[in-house]
């Protein structure tokens, strides 16, 4: 994640230390007061949905699916998560709260230690279970909406699922929990970000976090849904003028973007471009703490059957299942080459990304997208919108392809 | 491993869409060994999509459907937590739908 809010607009989070390693004088609650090595694990509870989204990575269903972990495997990989160091976990799914023991796995979460986080389309969320779910110890809660509602209820395949989300959201808020926009661009919705975020702020939603386009479950099926690079790189300079402007007026919403780490790069040329070259090398110093793409080590993903996934996008791909053996042994076995290549992958990176200048603090972005576009975990990210001088003089291929 | 303390693993690895065990060596002189599971309809599928992710490294790939595999283990995950209160939603059949189903 790339707090756009952090830095150009200098707003403290309670992600600053675990991203940024720079928790110790915010004056915000901190998650972690330093940067950790362990991963953020997001487990799929279940693959049961009561909606049927285009773009859903885990190709989730309206049918239950075999082989969820139960309620007690579920303590059990929640005490060797805890064990093994993991800060955070963001139940997710399908959509989680269809699992009528949700809040009994959040406050077993937070028994053990972990900061336990939700990933839900808000339609099922009532007024009792937001309480419920705050009671449970649930530190926050964001809340998937794609575009205003017409082109929100077309994406998600049910009419009303704009209104019902935004009755979730007004319950978790009620509750007092603290809740964010999770929206995923494309061709399709990005004209719409800035009037969600305009009517979502109205409802008092202050933490909005984009996610680009992944090619994992059913994203795979709409990458030609996908924005052109020319179109990214203006979305995401669109969202960086909005953040200014609502901090300019005052509002300090928290604004975020997910997926793509090119945006890193962006995002440095950008605090050039309006800020000036000190700006800018302060940003860069920031993103080089964060680390880039988080793939196979600072995110991890188990889902519904205990396979453990590199990312919660690479369903396709499993390292191994927390029945066979703990996920702290499987996420350390790096006799496993494809993982061990992912952690040293600046050596491996191919392409316009081999000789990249912004290579540092972008990793490559996305290692599915490279796969699924060039057949090489290690392939250029096809999202990558940066310039030929952007990415240094050295850097092959053509301009923002 | 004893009789007594090992744990057979009938839960399944898969869905809808078949998963394949993944197997490769390395270097010729060294034993195969496990690297995960990949998703596909079929053995090609299976085969192409492992090539990809392992091709720069293993000399030798094998691939073995998920469902075809009797997992034992030591491990029984959950089953020290005590009564699941907690009712799992049926299956559709006795099948998982897994590999080779």
């Amino acid at each position: 994640m790339i707090s756009i809010s952090k830095l150009l607009c200098s707003l403290d989070a309670a992600g600053d230390g675990l991203r940024y390693d720079d928790g110790r004088d915010s004056t915000r609650e901190q998650i972690t007061e330093e940067r950790t090595t362990k991963p953020v694990v997001v487990w799929n509870l279940t693959r049961r949905c009561n909606l049927y989204c285009e773009h859903c990575y885990a190709g989730a269903d309206l049918d239950a699916a075999p082989g969820e972990l139960t309620t007690a495997a579920g303590r059990q990989l929640l005490d060797e998560l805890a064990d093994y160091g993991v800060p955070v976990v963001l139940f997710s799914g399908g959509e989680p709260l269809v699992r009528d023991d949700l809040e009994t796995l959040v406050a077993h979460a937070a028994d053990v230690g972990i900061r336990p986080v939700l990933s839900t389309n808000g339609t099922l969320v009532t007024p009792e279970r937001a309480a419920a779910l705050r009671d449970a110890g649930l530190k926050y809660a964001g809340v998937s909406v794609d575009g205003l509602p017409e082109r929100n209820d077309a994406f998600r395949g049910e009419e009303g699922a704009f209104d019902a989300a935004v009755r979730g959201i007004e319950n978790f808020l009620d509750a007092g929990l603290k809740t964010g926009l999770r929206y995923t661009i494309t061709e399709r919705n990005a004209a719409d970000m800035e009037g969600v975020v305009d009517l979502l702020s109205e409802v008092g939603v202050d933490r909005f976090c984009f996610y680009h386009l992944d090619y994992g479950g059913r994203g795979g099926d709409i990458a030609d849904a996908d924005l052109t690079p020319e179109a990214r790189r203006a979305a995401v300079e669109r969202l960086c003028d909005l953040t200014r402007s609502y901090h300019d007026a005052g509002e300090d919403i928290e604004t975020l973007l997910v997926g793509n780490y090119c945006d890193a790069a962006f995002l440095v040329e950008y605090a050039r471009d309006r800020f000036g070259e000190e700006r800018a090398a302060a940003v860069r110093r920031y993103l080089e703490v964060n680390g880039g793409d988080p793939t196979g080590e600072r995110v991890a993903d188990v889902d519904y059957q205990g396979n453990v996934h590199l990312t919660q996008f690479w369903q396709g791909y499993s390292l191994g299942n927390v029945r066979d053996r703990p996920f702290g042994a499987i996420w350390d076995d790096e006799s496993n080459p494809l993982l061990r290549a992912l952690r040293t992958r600046e050596e491996h990176l191919t392409g316009r990304c081999a000789t990249c200048r912004h290579r540092d603090i972008c990793r490559g972005g996305s290692r599915l997208r490279g796969l699924a576009a060039g057949g090489d975990p290690f392939a250029p990210d096809p999202q990558c919108y940066l310039t030929r001088e952007e990415r240094g003089a050295d850097a092959g291929g053509s301009t923002a392809d | 491993m004893t009789d007594t303390d090992v744990t057979r693993v009938d839960e399944p690895r898969g869905d809808d869409t078949p998963e394949w065990e993944v197997f490769l060596r390395e270097d010729p002189g060294e034993p195969l060994r496990h690297v995960g599971s990949v998703s596909a309809p079929t053995a090609s599928v299976a085969h192409e999509q492992a090539s990809a992710l392992f091709g720069r490294t293993a000399t030798c790939l094998w691939l073995c459907p998920a469902a075809a595999v009797e997992r034992f283990t030591r491990r029984d995950l959950g089953a020290g937590a005590g009564v699941d209160a907690r009712t799992v939603p049926e299956a559709p059949g006795d099948d998982p739908g897994g590999a080779g189903a």
